[in-house]
């Protein structure tokens, strides 16, 4: 996978690099709009990283010329300023918005979620991982053919972690995804459901689906349990 | 040459100017009245010596000269002083009773003379070149207008005088009070912000101003005891989580194994996201207060936002071994911005889970009353006292017996300018045992 990283801010820069490379991803650097928005239309990438605040030609206009010239790369919004407004105008032109300062564990779930999003372009109906099955028509979960049942919200965290099965999701991500909640809570909320729906989809039965991936959040994934 | 400032202040001109127009034109009405009283006098005069004159010459027109002397001497000896005057002038310049000068024409004259009263005479043409005058001092006349000068040079006098007192009472008054006015002015320039303006013996008309100056102050005294309040709170709150970092990076510096290593800076980052958080929290309030952010206007559905907060915060109350409970009326739609909305009832529910302790019920409500939406959280926790309700709102108050807890103590604060932006009323209460947080949007749907 090709990343163009647009950021001028050298030393952000060179973290987010080495990360990146580090993951196995091939990246190049932009330092300036200018140059980053002639990468961009040169060199076909997979996925943008672009900073929102860019000296001259800023992070959102360089988006906003690149979509109306009818390119759709995937990209993600780097900022430092968490303004309420920003956020959702950044949203309405790139896939994923991320304030400074972040882990690197945080960008490169969100890489992840970005990249395959194309593929779910697809109606899945069902989502499955190792024995577990969700209808997603019928709103029902199986696991190894017996009935669980889950309230709403343990049935949206589920089916946010089978759609990303096999990745990484952080904290955050499923605090804007499942809660829509975008800001830190004081509280544990995640930790708690995702307790609580283990204790309904991974201890009555053998094998742990979903796990938890040290300093940077949880993922599901069939690696500890028999496929049905 | 400049004048003292007592006599430069607008209220002295005033005063000035107002007795100088009463004195002009008490002067032309004292002129009317002088004169009209004046002629009054003369006519009168005139009139008696006409009366004379004509029984005179009625006399020297039947006998003669001779006839009208012998009356004349006969009306002298008999009237006592005052009397009236008479001349009689005969061809040869010689004159006898009252030696006067006569003009040599019929008719009234006036004979001014200085420091005594004039002499009106009427002068008569005998024959064979003889001439009568008769005449009368005006004398009450002349009393009148002496008084009447008199009068006036004092009145006059004395309104200029007393107008000129009274202009520079006036002034000084003034500027004792502006006076007063620019100490405490100077005062609060040195920053004494805790000095209030005097109201007593301000008079009506600066007593409004030195109310308003005093509201404008205290409000003034308010804000920047919040932004004291605020700053040392910064410092105090962000001093310990610093040090936290400090430590573990310095035993970091000496440390040896991997793993020690790997948990001493996971425990680094964690402490600085905390400071990180708090950080972001002040920007939003910050963001909020200042106006600088927009606030969306879409309909949100209050009854979902809260029956899903509801929902998301249940669990996390059962692990505090509390229970939480939801009493809400559907669809109850407000205008707002839905994420801002969803941290202010976030931030209600997390305060009352970690302060409300275990074994309490928390009450999630929405129900609408008269057009509003009216809505909040119930605790039965301890509580906050009456007396600091208020001061819960702002940025960094917290009950000292939470201080040690986890917090960036803004949670309330940004749940009150989010309210605040949505034009929500925001107020505690006392459940008895524990606190209400009520909401009020005046407009629902």
């Amino acid at each position: 996978m090709r990343i163009l990283l647009i950021e001028d801010d050298a030393e952000t820069a060179d973290y987010v690099l080495r990360g990146l490379k580090e993951s196995g991803w091939m990246a190049d650097h932009a330092a300036t709009g200018q140059d980053g928005l002639m990468m961009a239309t040169d060199a076909g990438y997979d996925i943008l990283i672009v900073d929102r605040m860019l000296p001259g030609l800023d992070g959102y206009k360089l988006l906003t010329m690149l979509r109306a010239g009818g390119d759709a790369t995937p990209a993600i919004f780097l900022t430092a300023v968490s303004s309420i407004e920003s956020r959702v105008e950044g949203l309405e032109i790139a896939d994923d918005y991320l304030v400074k300062p972040f882990a690197f564990s945080e960008l490169k779930a969100r890489i992840g979620a970005v990249a395959r999003r194309p593929a779910r372009e697809v109606q899945e109906t069902v989502l499955k991982v190792g024995d577990l099955e969700m209808d997603l028509l019928k709103r029902r979960v199986k696991r190894a053919a017996t009935e669980i049942n889950l309230q709403p919200t343990e049935f949206r965290l589920l089916e946010y972690l089978l759609r990303s099965k096999g990745q990484v999701v952080t904290r955050t991500m499923l605090l804007e995804n499942v809660w829509d909640f975008h800001f830190d809570p004081k509280t544990n909320i995640v930790e708690t459901h995702i307790s609580r729906l283990r204790s309904k989809v991974d201890k009555p039965f053998k094998g742990e689906l979903i796990q938890t991936i040290r300093g940077a959040g949880y993922m599901i994934s069939d690696a500890d349990a028999p496929a049905s | 040459m400049q004048m003292p400032r007592l006599l430069r202040t607008a209220q002295f001109r005033y005063a000035v100017g107002a007795a100088l127009l009463f004195a002009f034109l008490s002067s032309i009405m004292g002129a009317f009245l002088y004169y009209g009283v004046r002629d009054g006098m003369e006519r009168q005069l005139k009139e008696y010596i006409r009366t004379e004159t004509s029984h005179l010459m009625g006399d020297y027109q039947d006998q003669g000269i001779d006839e009208l002397v012998h009356d004349i001497r006969e009306r002298v000896e008999r009237t006592p002083s005052p009397r009236m005057l008479y001349v009689v002038e005969a061809p040869t310049g010689r004159r006898i009773f009252d030696r006067i000068d006569l003009p040599k024409q019929d008719g009234w004259s006036r004979i001014m003379r200085e420091d005594r009263p004039d002499i009106i005479l009427n002068t008569v043409q005998l024959e064979d070149g003889y001439w009568l005058g008769v005449g009368a001092e005006a004398r009450s006349q002349y009393e009148f207008s002496r008084a009447f000068r008199h009068f006036l040079i004092l009145a006059m006098g004395g309104i200029v005088l007393l107008s000129a007192v009274a202009g520079l009472l006036i002034s000084q008054r003034f500027l004792a009070r502006l006076k007063r006015f620019n100490n405490f002015a100077a005062r609060v320039g040195e920053g004494d912000l805790s000095v209030r303006m005097p109201t007593e013996g301000m008079g009506e008309d600066l007593r409004p101003l030195a109310d308003t100056v005093n509201r404008m102050l205290e409000q003034i005294e308010i804000l920047l005891d919040d932004v004291r309040h605020t700053s040392v709170s910064i410092a105090h709150d962000l001093r310990t989580p610093l040090g936290h970092l400090r430590q573990t990076l310095e035993s970091l510096a000496t440390q040896q194994s991997g793993a020690e290593a790997r948990i001493k800076c996971e425990k680094a980052i964690a402490e600085l996201d905390s400071i990180l958080v708090t950080f972001s929290a002040l920007l939003k309030i910050g963001e909020l207060e200042s106006g600088s952010a927009k606030v969306r206007a879409d309909q949100v559905n209050l009854s979902e936002l809260l029956e899903a907060l509801a929902e998301a915060y249940a669990p996390v109350a059962e692990e505090a071994g509390q229970v939480l409970s939801a009493h809400i009326t559907p669809s109850v739609k407000v205008s707002g911005d839905r994420n801002l909305l969803v941290q202010l009832f976030s931030n209600l529910l997390e305060n009352a889970v970690r302060h409300a302790g275990a074994g309490a019920e928390i009450e999630v409500f929405l129900r609408r009353e008269a057009g509003a939406a009216v809505c909040g959280v119930t605790d039965s926790g301890p509580g906050i006292p009456r007396a600091s309700q208020e001061d819960m709102l702002k940025p960094f108050r917290r009950m000292d017996a939470s201080r040690s807890t986890r917090g960036s103590g803004l949670g309330l604060s940004l749940v009150r300018s989010i309210a605040a932006r949505h034009q929500a009323k925001l107020s505690l209460k006392n459940n008895a045992p524990g606190l209400v947080v009520e909401l009020i949007f005046p407009k629902a749907d």
